[in-house]
């Protein structure tokens, strides 16, 4: 007989696992819907329209806003860097290491911010171990560590050592005690770094060779970014120089614009991508699902990248078109700014400065400041206005047909009675997948239900609510009440027919406001 | 040595949640029925014993003869094929030829016919043993059953050894609550005797009577905080 067994199976509720990685992915899907909405809202569809529209004052202001930009991220990473240096000095971790354990930190779901802290703890626990308290004593000899074993060791190998012994404590009770006596009360918070071994490994992996360029630069990005912040006040007197010469022209354009909210058109694609991540995610509970799943993230990805290339393309024409730039040349003129002199960087920038005023009255001589020539600002601010209309209408009918499905599918979630979407996710992934099984039937077919059901959650209707466009028909906005509302529309009970059915609108305020708003704009331009 | 294989129970773990927010039940409770429901079967389940097979003697003669078999078993090819031609010198010969040695007959064999009806008990014999195979099996998962206390009938008294294991679901504290089981007979995890199939089988039909009972009580409960009633 064998000793070990040869067909096994166990049985249990537990999720914690199937959990934790969607945390991990919802958090990566709200950053990644974060910067996209970032980018769109910077860009949008209508960049082309806008700067050929506006060229007069898009000539001005452009290699300002891009110059401007470019700074802003610059000084970022910078800022990162001096903060870096600062925490080095504090905790002796090296820089780049210090990046690992913020994304690390982060990937837990705790503030990079609590590094710092978490370290000192973390020392100040060890120095203690040196000094035979009992408590630390305790919870290292139920590590098997020593204070001579942690001595040898550099300060970020004492933490990555440490994190892996308590990863695996079996007993998520010792787990917990252990790691509560050594950091505090923040080792609670952090017990989901420490519960996954693999995980400084993964944020090292994240973060790249940024590590390697942090470690080697903090110091000189600390000094750097210190010494920047006494710039501001010249590029502040350059505003307000340029400010006080063209903000009466710009003061009706800035207006319209205003009334525009493009970041909605960023929410919607952060938005679709997490349902697709989601729905991919949740795929994980039946082999079939993931299937169809795969073929429809598959899609998301295509359309999300030809949307990005066409974003990336209208931001790269304009920037071309106003600059008169070369986009690798402006990149290197920017490394260049940035020399170790800071001296010689500031002279650097007042010559741009000067450079590019120039270059606004070479480009237009006839409306050389302060006598602006306006004649072409309202037509631009119409064009303008129109062409982001233009978008956002048709992001809306983009995703029309897909929504569609999606409240219906969120109807007949609300119909089985559930009030939450991950039971009627479960249960409709169930039930597709088997009736898929049992008649051999294409499993692509699913996609729309499953993917749709799939990104159902709690906050699901007020993510349509944002997008959804009222003065359609056949769509249909759950409530709290939708059970009632269902059956007063003599709904039927399965959930194949209620494809078939048509739905009454029932749109949300928040969707009626944004429809007004636009009307307003469309009404306001073609008056 | 055939490897371990786990059987996948997220498609019943996922059912069990729904269950176990339809019904309010105990998650113990929840997860020991499942184990005894997945092996014996209830109503409208069919249990993975039931759907464990005896195998048809044509699917074994099959099976034994087939090429890859033969490559491998030459001998009880031989044997069987003795059996399935009864009488023919060719095969007993053969047989004959490679279980003497200098020509000495083995045993007390003395003629053809001799020879052809020992050959024939032989491969009587292995498609018997093979038969039996199943019920071994399935007298494995009820080992498995008495083991973890989910049942007191056990496999019949021929069947002895640990041929099967389980372990009940139990509440302690702040430990996962889970329930396992498995079969230690060697062959059980073989992709050609269908064990592995016929339990899979089993923990989904499980799944699916689980999510359509949470279903209709989900219903009843909406139905009846309606506001229309």
């Amino acid at each position: 007989m064998a000793a070990t067994p040869k067909l096994k199976a166990q049985i249990a509720m537990d999720d914690t696992k199937f959990q934790r990685t969607l945390r991990r992915v919802k958090t990566g899907a709200v950053a990644t819907g974060a910067t996209i909405g970032r980018a769109f809202k910077g860009a949008a569809a209508g960049v082309a329209s806008f700067t050929a529209a506006l060229a007069p004052v898009a000539a001005v202001m452009a290699p300002i806003v891009a110059i401007v930009g470019t700074f802003r991220g610059l000084k970022g990473a910078l800022d990162l860097g001096g903060e870096l240096s600062d925490l080095e000095a504090r905790t002796g971790v090296a820089a780049g290491e210090l990046r690992v354990l913020q994304r690390a930190f982060q990937d837990s779901g705790v503030s990079g911010d609590k590094v710092g802290q978490t370290l000192n703890k973390f020392q100040k626990s060890i120095n203690d171990l040196g000094n035979g308290l009992s408590t630390q004593k305790r919870a290292f000899d139920a590590l098997g560590l020593s204070f001579n074993d942690l001595q040898k060791l550099t300060p970020e190998n004492q933490f990555k050592e440490v994190q892996k012994r308590i990863a695996s404590l079996e007993d998520p009770t010792k787990r917990a005690g252990v790691a509560m006596d050594i950091f505090g009360r923040s080792g609670a918070e952090l017990l989901t770094l420490f519960s996954d071994e693999g995980a400084l490994d993964r944020a090292a992996e994240s973060i790249g060779g940024q590590a390697d360029i942090l470690a080697k630069n903090a110091a000189l990005f600390d000094r750097i970014s210190d010494n920047l912040k006494g710039t501001g006040d010249t590029l502040r007197g350059f505003f307000v120089g340029l400010a006080s010469g063209v903000a009466p022209q710009l003061i009706e354009l800035l207006e319209r614009v205003r009334t525009l909210d493009l970041s909605r058109i960023g929410q919607a694609v952060g938005n679709a991508i997490s349902v697709f991540i989601e729905a991919f995610q949740q795929g994980r509970l039946g082999e079939l699902v993931a299937l169809s799943l795969k073929v429809g993230f598959g899609n998301a990805i295509n359309f999300f990248k030809a949307k990005m290339v066409e974003a990336v393309a209208a931001i790269s024409d304009a920037i071309k078109a106003t600059l008169k730039l070369d986009f690798d040349e402006a990149r290197g003129f920017l490394a260049d700014l940035v020399s170790d002199d800071l001296e010689e960087s500031r002279k650097k920038l007042d010559d741009l400065v000067q450079e590019m005023l120039k270059s606004a009255q070479k480009e237009v001589p006839e409306i050389a400041p302060p006598t602006w020539d306006t004649s072409g600002a309202g037509e631009a601010g119409r064009t303008i206005g129109k062409a982001f209309a233009d978008g956002v209408e048709k992001g809306m009918s983009d995703e029309d047909a897909d929504l569609q499905r999606r409240a219906e599918a969120k109807a007949a979630a609300q119909f089985l009675g559930r009030r939450s979407g991950l039971d009627a996710l479960r249960i409709l992934q169930l039930k597709q997948g088997s009736q898929s099984r049992g008649a051999g039937g294409d499993p692509t077919s699913l996609i729309p239900e499953v993917g749709v059901v799939s990104g159902f959650g709690r906050s699901i209707p007020s993510r349509l609510a944002n997008i959804l466009d009222p003065s359609r028909t056949g769509l249909l906005m759950t409530g709290g009440r939708e059970t009632s509302q269902l059956q007063a529309l003599g709904m039927p009970d399965r959930y194949r027919d209620l494809q078939n059915t048509e739905l009454k609108v029932k749109p949300d305020p928040a969707i009626r406001e944004s429809a007004n708003i636009l009307a307003d704009i469309n009404n306001k331009l073609d008056g | 040595m055939t490897p371990t294989m786990d059987i996948d129970t997220k498609e019943l773990q996922a059912a069990m949640q729904i269950y176990s927010r339809a019904t309010r039940k105990d998650e113990v409770e929840i997860v020991n029925r499942a184990v005894i429901v997945t092996l014996t079967g209830g109503k409208g389940v069919v249990g993975a014993i039931r759907r464990t097979k005896k195998a048809e003697t044509r699917a074994i003669e099959d099976k034994l003869n087939s090429t890859g078999w033969s490559k491998t078993k030459p001998k009880l090819k031989w044997v069987l094929g003795a059996k399935k031609l009864a009488g023919s010198g060719r095969i007993a010969s053969t047989y004959y030829k490679r279980n003497t040695k200098g020509g000495k007959k083995a045993g007390d064999i003395k003629t053809n016919n001799e020879w052809t009806a020992r050959v024939a008990r032989e491969g009587e014999k292995i498609l018997r043993r093979r038969k039996a195979s199943a019920a071994y099996l399935q007298a494995g998962w009820k080992k498995a059953l008495v083991d973890g206390g989910w049942s007191t009938k056990g496999p019949a008294k021929k069947f002895k050894g640990r041929i099967g294991y389980g372990t009940r679901a139990v509440d302690r504290g702040s430990r996962p609550i889970f329930a396992e089981f498995g079969n230690y007979i060697s062959y059980a995890a073989k992709p050609s005797i269908g064990a592995a199939i016929a339990l899979q089988q089993a923990l989904k039909a499980q799944a699916r009577d689980m999510v359509k009972y949470a279903e209709r009580k989900m219903g009843e409960t909406a139905r009846k905080y309606s506001a229309k009633r």
